[in-house]
């Protein structure tokens, strides 16, 4: 943020040209914040579409009528039109909200759950501990989540859980590693080291004074995590191997539009916008959150 | 410095072991595991036992992962019990054409991504900024698959300019190849693109507070150079990490855009031989995707040395 405030060189008195470079960096945040309270509104739209849209669907998503095949949007009754099977595709879009921001932020909480511990104690403790836990999350970084989730698909049941599961796990090295950063960076300092004097227990410490310097970072990590879990979620959803057809999911239904592309471009559009907007919106809130928590990695 | 690399060689050949472990133990503890899959084709238990037999899956598990270790070593992955094929060669043939995909992407996210970088971090706040950032983190929440599947619509199905999908070998005339792999490789690199150039651009601007860029302007240096070569030279190696870490998403996308292109890959392999229960095939092709994430994160330490020669020191005195 400082770089265009930092004038070349020899420190003058603030010139015309200067003071308007200062004003437009100034201006570079409020712009910023503005896009990232759109973002949270956003967000927060979708989640309650997800939550409530169901109640508000006009049709039963899953409820074929073979009378009305591939009916384009604006159609009768019918506002986003029909599917291959006649479902109403609104019902199903409301209705795949559910699903696809389920698995999204239910994985990530997972990730946290675990990375964030599992960090703490790799930092806190050191020595082969911290060695044996993050060679074994390098080792978990090594698989993409789609290859755990290629993995899972034939153990676990149902299929939004081995969503869940895969793109969870998938976080917990990532979440481990900021969360093991974290806690070196303080685990020596004067008053932690007080607090070991004082004889508190390890756990006491963990959770009083090097809890509250990890949770900023992991935070952070959380929030720009959900739109790619998100994004993740649905596209496990189009390659077969999340939510299983005819649970209706974003990811699923832009695979099942495929094969209709040529009559029906539409059935690919929505969803798929869907999921496009719901990681912009979940970007943006996360860009806020980092601004707001990390003022060094102010965007 | 020697010493350090060697360091990071030696981690890097622990994580390959315990992936090895992983992936073997992963595919063998599957309920429907290779032994199920392969006796559920089999017409008599006796027929099944002499399958089981044959692929030695009814000798303990160390002694499966012993063997099946040995065979990694010298190259030999198994046998696909589907296509009688062996892995190792399956592998070879498709591995090239993920890796042609993966650098092209790869290539057209760094040049679209660190040029945009460095020019918006240049002028922050400016109309070009605003609209690079916004348009960058559209990029970043574009799904590839849906990107992908516009892509085809508009050019190919409307436009007729650009074949849907498919695969044309090198060998065959690079026009006809380049042509067929122009469109998975800018969908696979968009959002590549947009996470290079929002890292270069944060780095930039931290680059551009800095005392030393002070100084160079002081002394009355071109503001190109200043840019750059000393700024960007710094900002690099973030971007230099960012770009390591991300290849596991690029994994990922490779997959998909392997699915909706029809590209005949490793990323369609792996899909395929889940599919198919073929476990020897989804082994190989899990490992080689494993070992190649390794290998990338090895490469990204080694140029982190080499870039920056502050953490030569550091690294050299065993922190980690």
């Amino acid at each position: 943020m400082t770089a265009g405030v930092a004038g070349p060189g020899v420190p003058a008195p603030v010139s015309a040209r200067n003071a308007a470079r200062i004003v437009r960096a100034a201006k570079v945040r409020p712009r910023f914040s503005a896009l990232a309270i759109a973002g949270t509104v956003g967000s927060l739209i979708v989640v309650l579409i997800a939550i409530f849209g169901p109640l508000a669907a006009p049709y039963d998503p899953n409820a074929t009528n073979f009378a009305t095949v591939l009916a384009p949007p604006g159609a009768p009754h019918h506002l986003l039109g029909t599917d291959q099977l006649g479902r109403d595709v609104l019902s199903r879009m409301l209705y795949g909200a559910r699903s696809t921001l389920a698995a999204g932020i239910l994985s990530t909480v997972l990730g946290t759950l675990v990375g964030l511990p599992y960090g703490m104690i790799a930092g806190y403790f050191r020595g082969p501990a911290d060695m044996l836990l993050m060679r074994v999350a390098d080792v978990l970084l090594a698989f993409p989540f789609l290859l755990l989730a290629v993995g899972l698909a034939t153990i676990s049941s149902p299929p939004l859980w081995t969503a869940v599961l895969a793109l969870g796990v998938a976080q917990v090295p990532v979440i481990a590693r900021i969360a093991r950063g974290a806690t070196l960076e303080v685990r020596d300092l004067e008053y932690v080291q007080a607090a070991l004097v004082n004889g508190e227990r390890d756990l006491t410490i963990l959770r009083r004074q090097i809890l509250p310097n990890v949770l900023r970072p992991v935070t952070v990590q959380t929030t720009v995590a959900i739109p790619t879990s998100i994004v993740g979620a649905a596209i496990l959803a189009f390659l077969g191997l999340g939510v299983q057809p005819p649970t209706a999911d974003w990811g699923g239904m832009l695979a099942q539009a495929q094969q209709y592309l040529n009559q029906s471009v539409w059935l690919g559009v929505f969803p798929g916008a869907a999921i496009f907007i719901t990681a912009l919106c979940f970007n943006l809130f996360g860009d806020g959150i980092t601004d707001a928590l990390n003022p060094r990695g102010r965007r | 410095m020697t010493w350090a690399i060697a360091r990071r060689v030696v981690i890097a050949l622990v994580t390959l072991l315990l992936a090895t472990i992983v992936v073997f133990g992963a595919v063998h503890a599957l309920p429907g595991g290779p032994a199920t899959a392969l006796s559920a084709d089999s017409t008599s238990p006796t027929a099944a036992a002499a399958t089981m037999h044959a692929y030695g899956f009814d000798q303990p598990l160390p002694v499966q992962y012993a063997k099946w270790i040995g065979q990694v070593l010298s190259g030999q992955l198994g046998t696909s019990p589907l296509t009688d094929l062996p892995v190792s060669a399956q592998l070879a043939q498709r591995l090239p054409i993920t890796l042609e995909l993966a650098v092209l992407s790869l290539l057209f996210a760094i040049v679209i991504g660190v040029p945009a970088g460095v020019a918006t971090a240049a002028r922050p706040g400016r109309l070009t900024d605003w609209v690079a950032s916004a348009v960058a983190l559209g990029g970043l929440s574009l799904p590839h698959f849906w990107f992908g599947i516009l892509a085809i619509l508009i050019f190919a199905v409307h436009l007729h300019v650009l074949p849907s999908g498919g695969f044309v070998p090198l060998a065959n005339g690079l026009g006809g190849n380049l042509e067929h792999m122009v469109m998975p490789a800018i969908v696979l690199g968009t959002g590549l693109a947009a996470v290079i150039m929002r890292q270069t651009r944060a780095a930039m601007i931290e680059a551009l507070g800095a005392d030393y860029v002070r100084t160079a302007r002081a002394k009355g240096m071109r503001e190109w150079q200043v840019i750059w070569v000393h700024a960007l030279r710094n900002s690099l190696i973030t971007v230099v990490t960012v770009v390591g870490l991300q290849l596991g998403g690029l994994i990922a996308g490779v997959v998909t855009v392997e699915v909706v292109f029809n590209i005949p890959g490793i990323g369609q392999l792996t899909l395929d031989s889940v599919y198919q229960r073929d476990y020897p095939t989804l082994q190989g092709a899990v490992l080689l995707t494993a070992a190649a994430y390794i290998i990338v994160n090895l490469l990204t330490d080694v140029c982190y040395t080499l870039i920056n020669p502050r953490l030569r020191v550091t690294v050299t005195r065993g922190a980690t």
